[in-house]
């Protein structure tokens, strides 16, 4: 038990908890792009792949699991910031970021408008009485992307998962003390790409649905 | 003779501990380029004391860049704008006539001020003091290659050796997080054959009373290895990282 506290109390253990619960919402990230984009197949591949998913038996405690990975992070996030703004105590008066980017600096930032970001889109489509359409959940998301500001508000969110992406899955690396100077150029660059495939590939289907389909089948 | 430089200096002035302190407007004129930073601030008190005004407290000792003593931050950069050097060493030819200097005190809890520009790093101690060093007597000088270092270890264990612990990566990071410094000595020591034995305990004991003194937390920003003065990299943080997990996986007592 205390070996497990061990993760929750010191600096160091709660830098890894971070970085595994990331880890585990950068690979459902990979896995929910890669079932959208069934959506540009057209209502029957998007339907049964939707199907196919909430009749998995395993559905419920998953979500559950991931739930609970998701509160994890956010709660250790939260903690963080405020044990690091305690540390600084007096700011600065004149401020200079000494090299670190906007990513890096804001994490809390994106990553609390992700948090709001996921329950407005829990909200929308998993609880948004998408049996009742005629086209099930593929005419659900048609109808709300045709909408200019649901889209836009869409595309908003994307450039804030990205710049979260784009620190968060390098990090964990270097978290994980991984750590060389042949790979991590390497590894930067990889994450960089994941997180600008994540952020577009997510931007895109709004996009296509609103201005490419114009919400038709 | 160059042309002297004429400065506008904001200095953070704090009586003690307790107070509070304000930022106080000074004019240098008449600045040699040639001067060192702080050659530049003991015209300055020079001028103070003159007037029968407190001269600004500052922390100096070597000024060669090697003890770690001089800490203030010019403008937002710990150690000012040259990068891999300290305020000692830093020359005023790398500023412009007519600039204004804000200079403030390292800014962390852990580092209280204790009067203007001077903090007290004694965490920095008693981090050291909780693993920074082999137990044993290590004896006097082993013979040549009696002790075999791959020159790779050596090397690495040199730079992360480096550190002078003045703390510009606690003033640097956003989160007044001391990883980097910690994570030099930890990589110095547990590079080398001598320092290996120790090595798990001493990652684990280190990082608690990091924690303890009310460091922040490392988010790999990197600021700190931009302002650090010896350029100590972060891949010391992640070796750190590697070497906790490695003992907290291990250890039997925690
Ligand atoms: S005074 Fe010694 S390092 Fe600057």
């Amino acid at each position: 038990m205390s070996r497990l506290s061990h993760f929750f109390t010191t600096s160091i253990g709660q830098k890894q908890l971070m970085a595994i619960t990331g880890l585990v919402w950068v690979l459902f990230l990979i896995g929910h792009l890669s079932g959208n984009l069934s959506l540009l197949l057209g209502p029957e591949a998007f339907n049964a792949y939707a199907e196919f998913l909430s009749s998995q038996p395993l559905l419920i405690p998953v979500e559950i699991v991931l739930s609970i990975i998701l509160l994890t992070h956010v709660f250790l996030a939260i903690r963080i910031t405020i044990q690091n703004r305690t540390a600084r105590g007096t700011k600065y008066m004149h401020k200079d970021a000494s090299g670190a980017n906007f990513a890096s600096r804001s994490m809390i930032l994106t990553g609390l408008l992700i948090f709001a970001f996921m329950i407005i889109h829990l909200m929308n489509f998993k609880f948004g009485g998408y049996e009742d359409h005629d086209l099930k959940l593929y005419g659900l998301v048609m109808e709300k992307f045709t909408h200019p500001e649901f889209s836009l508000m869409y595309l908003g969110f994307m450039l804030v998962l990205g710049a979260h992406l784009v620190h968060a899955i390098q990090s964990v690396f270097q978290t994980f003390g991984w750590n060389h100077p042949i790979y991590t150029p390497l590894i930067k660059r990889i994450s960089l790409a994941l997180a600008l495939i994540l952020a577009t590939g997510f931007a895109y289907l709004p996009l296509w649905a609103w201005l490419i389909k114009k919400g038709g089948v | 003779m160059t042309n002297g430089l004429n400065l506008k200096l904001k200095i953070w002035r704090q009586k003690n501990q307790s107070s509070d302190g304000q930022l106080k407007d000074y004019h240098v004129k008449d600045i040699s380029p040639d001067m060192s930073f702080l050659e530049m601030l003991d015209t300055l008190n020079e001028e103070l004391e003159s007037n029968g005004e407190e001269p600004v407290a500052f922390e100096h000792d070597c000024r060669e860049g090697i003890c770690g003593s001089c800490s203030m931050v010019v403008n937002g950069k710990p150690h000012g704008p040259e990068r891999g050097t300290t305020v000692c060493q830093l020359h005023m030819r790398r500023f412009s006539d007519g600039d204004t200097l804000v200079i403030e005190p390292w800014r962390a809890k852990a580092f209280p001020i204790i009067k203007d520009l001077v903090v007290e790093r004694s965490a920095f101690d008693r981090i050291i003091a909780a693993g920074g060093f082999i137990t044993a007597r290590t004896g006097s000088a082993p013979d040549g290659n009696a002790v075999q270092i791959p020159k790779e270890h050596a090397e690495l264990a040199m730079d992360a050796a480096a550190c002078i612990g003045c703390g510009a990566c606690v003033a640097a990071c956003k989160n007044a997080s001391a990883m980097l410094f910690v994570a030099a000595k930890v990589s110095h020591l547990s590079l080398l054959p001598q320092g290996k034995v120790e090595a798990r305990k001493r990652v684990l004991d280190m990082v608690k009373v990091m924690d303890q003194e009310g460091f922040g937390n490392c988010t790999n920003t990197q600021a700190c290895e931009v302002e650090c003065p010896k350029e100590i990299k972060i891949e010391n943080i992640a070796r750190l990282n590697r070497e906790w997990i490695k003992a907290s996986a291990a250890a039997r007592d925690v």
